[in-house]
């Protein structure tokens, strides 16, 4: 559902709970549906396969997630499967329970899912199930189908690897021993030619995102929003000793990115997969960076299919093979 | 494959992963998942040495471990003799890649990814890994010495509990032993006075009857314990009928009970076909005895039940008996320690009960014997229910014929007088004697040392019975009993053997005695005993 003009809790509960067919889902600042983007209305997606769902209290511990998981996930060995994630994205203990998915599950499913909540970043109920919204929660749903999925970014670094001096979950207070803005600033300003000023952080920064290395796989972004005090604040947590990159992309990059995404996922479809429809879950970072160009994203990606999803604050995925991450400023590129 | 200088960056970083960690578990927790994020894989595995074989730590994803392909790595793995040669071992399996490092002398490191390593990545990653090792040795060794530490103060602790228990023990011991004799030492001095009344004497000699009893109590139990401390308390199994013993303790305890205006009843859950089983009787009516001793003792009112039920959804199947109480209970704090020794429901100075607080530690050790557990369920000012159970081990339709036939009652004896011989030193036990063999008996000799007796045995050759002490002065009742048997094979020969440490029953037998007393001796006792062997 997307987030203005929503449907109230008063109204939704009651229609959820007398739905008979199992619902996850959340609130999305906004929605892609025929190819356009929507800034109201519900989006809903049928699935030809049963899930498993269970719910999370984000503010337990992760031995707590994975007591809840071997409870009820005991069984789920199978490789052909899909974890559906979503979870609310202004929660502070969502790492710990993205990593606790992972070192539960490990690789056998296919994950796909996003951070639900409202570019406001105020606190509200935005996890569905059938009964009713939560507000500090994630949902999962194990379906036993594999789906096929491309993830892709757009983005390429402009700097050397800086380390992560300080940091406070997401906010990162020093780079290099200086303060985080200083350091941020000197690299940015050189490349962009822009000065940064009080009011024009984010007009700049969506286009120099942060990017944390791993090996043999795709970088992690992390999307700067705002800067206090020296700080740079991300849409997701950074930790003290790790190495960032500053990324920079245009237009192009990210276009080339979205048509990478959809190669990777229609490169691994099977015959049972609908080729004529496609789920896409995309940051809303890039539609801010991207403004009215984003409609050549769902071009691009949409060519001679339908395209639906969801516009997310953070995306999960993971390439099948690696450990699972929430990224920023990202494209996930679903089939089923 | 991403530049060179972010290689380096992330082999720092996993490096400095575990830094100022100094627990074994919190560096793992902290430094594997990393390993896992930072270096694309997409399963890591601990396996520590021990030792002679691998032990698996920890392993993430979870799920993994009920995978057979991990069986497979892990087992490759665990069977390779040497990782020294290479960086690390590498396995292929089912398109996955796994590399297992050395973490120095602490295990192995295993890793799964989905594409290869670079190979001088490999290299690199080898003296990182060694070093998390050694941050693990450390913390492991740290975490002994704590552990052992912790130990030396949990032992020290436990010896001065011990020291404790054993000081309140042996007070309270001196408090049980003295407390009888001064009503035997007393009341015997108040018997001399020569104007008593006939039922002052009675409640004199009553009171003296009990005083020794309950000293007698006391030392059986310290005994006991001994014994069972020693390793010298041992398991006779053989069939008994247990319903017949339940009846046995009912009208034992009845008299009792009922004086104190208590009811007591019983339930025996068997048909008397069923209830014979082969178990070590002596130790289960040890057991119930206790147990129905200290429920009198801590109930002065409402009711007292016992018996057993058979719980045939146990295995294996159990008997499972128990013995409730409307009494004092025990405190919640005192229940988990009542079945050690030294201990009673209450420990107090002025406590109102008597009693060495051996009893629940030797019925604990008795059921442990049998292969049974035992325990309670109490609630204070409510009563107390003890249970144990025994194996239920019922004896072959055969033989309970056997055992079903009675044997010869008393009452068919035919009681001819005999001449009989006391060996004993002793001048106030056999006056003891000489006065208990009054009713059965023509002559009472007396032997005073093991050698007289032997004179005195080959002198009279229709003496009917020997009453044996084993301690005598000169020769001993066994030696006295082996050179006795060399002449005389049939004459009945019973020791009375102190109730000891050692084996003296059982050496009583195998010198040639045909049974045994054991002292203090009671009179009914020696009198049936005496007539098993006297009947005609």
């Amino acid at each position: 559902m997307a987030y203005e003009e929503r449907y109230s809790e008063e109204l939704l509960i009651p229609l959820l709970q007398k739905c008979s067919k199992p619902i996850i889902g959340g609130v999305f600042p906004e929605l892609i549906f025929s190819g356009e983007r929507k800034k109201s209305g519900v989006l809903l997606i049928p699935l030809s396969f049963e899930l498993n769902r269970q719910l999370f209290d984000l503010s337990e511990s992760s031995e707590d997630f994975l007591k809840q998981l071997e409870l009820h996930q005991k069984d789920s060995l199978d490789s052909s499967s899909t974890l559906f994630v979503f979870i609310n994205a202004l929660s502070t203990n969502k790492e710990s329970f993205i990593e606790s998915l992972f070192n539960f599950f490990g690789i056998n499913p296919t994950y796909i899912g996003g951070g639900a909540g409202s570019l406001k970043f105020e606190p509200f109920s935005c996890i569905i199930t059938n009964n009713g919204l939560y507000s500090n929660e994630a949902v999962i749903g194990l379906g036993k189908k594999k789906i096929a999925i491309g993830v892709a970014l757009g983005w390429q670094p402009i700097s050397k690897p800086l380390k992560v001096t300080k940091a406070d979950r997401n906010r990162l207070l020093s780079i290099n021993w200086k303060p985080a803005f200083e350091v941020y600033k000197e690299i940015v300003e050189a490349h962009s030619g822009m000065k940064f000023t009080s009011d024009n952080f984010f007009s700049i920064a969506k286009s120099y995102p942060l990017g944390i290395s791993k090996i043999d796989a795709e970088m992690v972004v992390r999307d700067p929003f705002t800067v206090v005090d020296n700080a740079l604040h991300l849409v997701d947590n950074v930790l003290q000793g790790e190495y960032v990159e500053i990324l920079h992309g245009n237009l192009d990059s990210l276009l080339a990115g979205a048509l990478k995404a959809r190669e990777i996922a229609f490169s691994k479809i099977e015959n049972y997969m609908d080729k004529k429809s496609i789920f896409c879950i995309d940051c809303i970072s890039r539609v801010l960076y991207m403004e009215n160009d984003f409609n050549k994203e769902l071009e691009t990606i949409g060519n001679d299919v339908d395209v639906s999803g969801i516009l997310t604050i953070g995306e999960i995925a993971n390439s099948e093979e690696s450990f699972l991450e929430i990224y920023n400023k990202t494209i996930v590129i679903g089939l089923w | 494959m991403v530049e060179k200088d972010v290689q380096a960056e992330i082999l720092l970083e996993l490096v400095f992963s575990a830094s100022g960690e100094t627990d074994e578990h919190l560096i793992i927790k902290k430094s594997i998942p990393l390993y896992l994020r930072k270096l694309n894989c997409f399963q890591a595995g601990i396996l520590k040495n021990k030792e002679n074989y691998l032990e698996e730590l920890m392993l993430i994803p979870i799920v993994a471990s009920k995978s057979s392909d991990w069986g497979k790595v892990k087992s490759y793995f665990s069977n390779q003799e040497s990782l020294s040669n290479e960086p690390c071992s590498q396995l292929l399996l089912e398109g996955s890649y796994y590399y297992a490092y050395s973490l120095n002398t602490y295990g192995v490191l295993i890793l799964g990814r989905k594409k290869p390593f670079d190979i001088t990545f490999t290299y690199e990653l080898e003296p990182i890994i060694d070093h998390l090792g050694i941050i693990l040795i450390q913390a492991n060794d740290t975490a002994k010495r704590i552990q052992a530490q912790e130990d030396l103060v949990k032992a020290k602790e436990k010896a001065e509990e011990s020291d404790r228990l054993k000081s309140a023990f042996l007070s309270n011991m001196s408090h049980e032993i003295r407390t009888p004799m001064n009503g035997i030492l007393g009341f015997a001095e108040l018997l001399k006075e020569p104007n008593l009344t006939l039922d002052e004497r009675q409640d004199f000699i009553r009171i003296i009857e009990k005083s020794g009893e309950r000293m007698l109590s006391t030392l059986n139990d310290i005994i006991d314990v001994s014994k069972i401390e020693s390793g010298m308390m041992k398991v006779n199994i053989s069939e008994s009928n247990i319903n017949k013993q339940i009846e046995f303790v009912y009208k034992f305890f009845k008299p009792e009970v009922e004086s104190k205006g208590i009811k007591l009843t019983f339930k025996n859950s068997l048909i008397s076909n069923e209830a014979i089983i082969n178990t070590d009787i002596e130790k289960v009516y040890a057991l119930l005895t206790n147990l129905i001793k200290n429920a009198v003792k801590f109930t002065d009112e409402g009711s007292i039940d016992f018996g057993y039920v058979l719980k045939s959804d146990s295995k294996p199947v159990e008997l499972e008996f128990f013995v409730k109480d409307t009494g004092a209970g025990i405190s919640q704090k005192l229940k988990e320690q009542i079945f050690e020794r030294f201990r009673q429901g209450s420990e107090s100075l002025d406590r109102k009960y008597e009693g060495s607080g051996l009893g629940l530690s030797i019925c604990k050790s008795y059921v442990e014997m049998l292969n049974g557990k035992i325990w309670v369920e109490t609630e204070e000012r409510k009563g107390s229910t003890f249970y144990f159970t025994i194996p239920y081990s019922p004896v072959s339709e055969e033989k309970k014929v056997i055992i079903n036939l009675d044997p010869v009652k008393s009452t068919d004896v035919h009681q001819r007088k005999l001449k009989i011989l006391v060996a004993e030193d002793d001048e106030i036990s056999f006056s003891f004697l000489a006065i208990a063999l009054h009713k059965i008996s023509k002559e009472v000799l007396r032997a005073k040392t093991g050698v007289e007796t032997v004179i005195i045995c080959r002198n009279n050759p229709d003496i009917d019975l020997i009453l044996m002490d084993i301690k005598m002065p000169d020769m001993d009742g066994y030696e006295a009993t082996q050179q006795i048997r060399q002449f005389n094979k049939s004459i009945i020969i019973v020791a009375q053997t102190a109730y000891a440490l050692s084996g003296d029953n059982e050496h009583a037998i195998a010198v040639g005695c045909n049974n045994y007393l054991t002292k203090p001796i009671n009179k009914d006792e020696l009198l049936s005993l005496i007539q098993q062997y006297f009947r005609n």
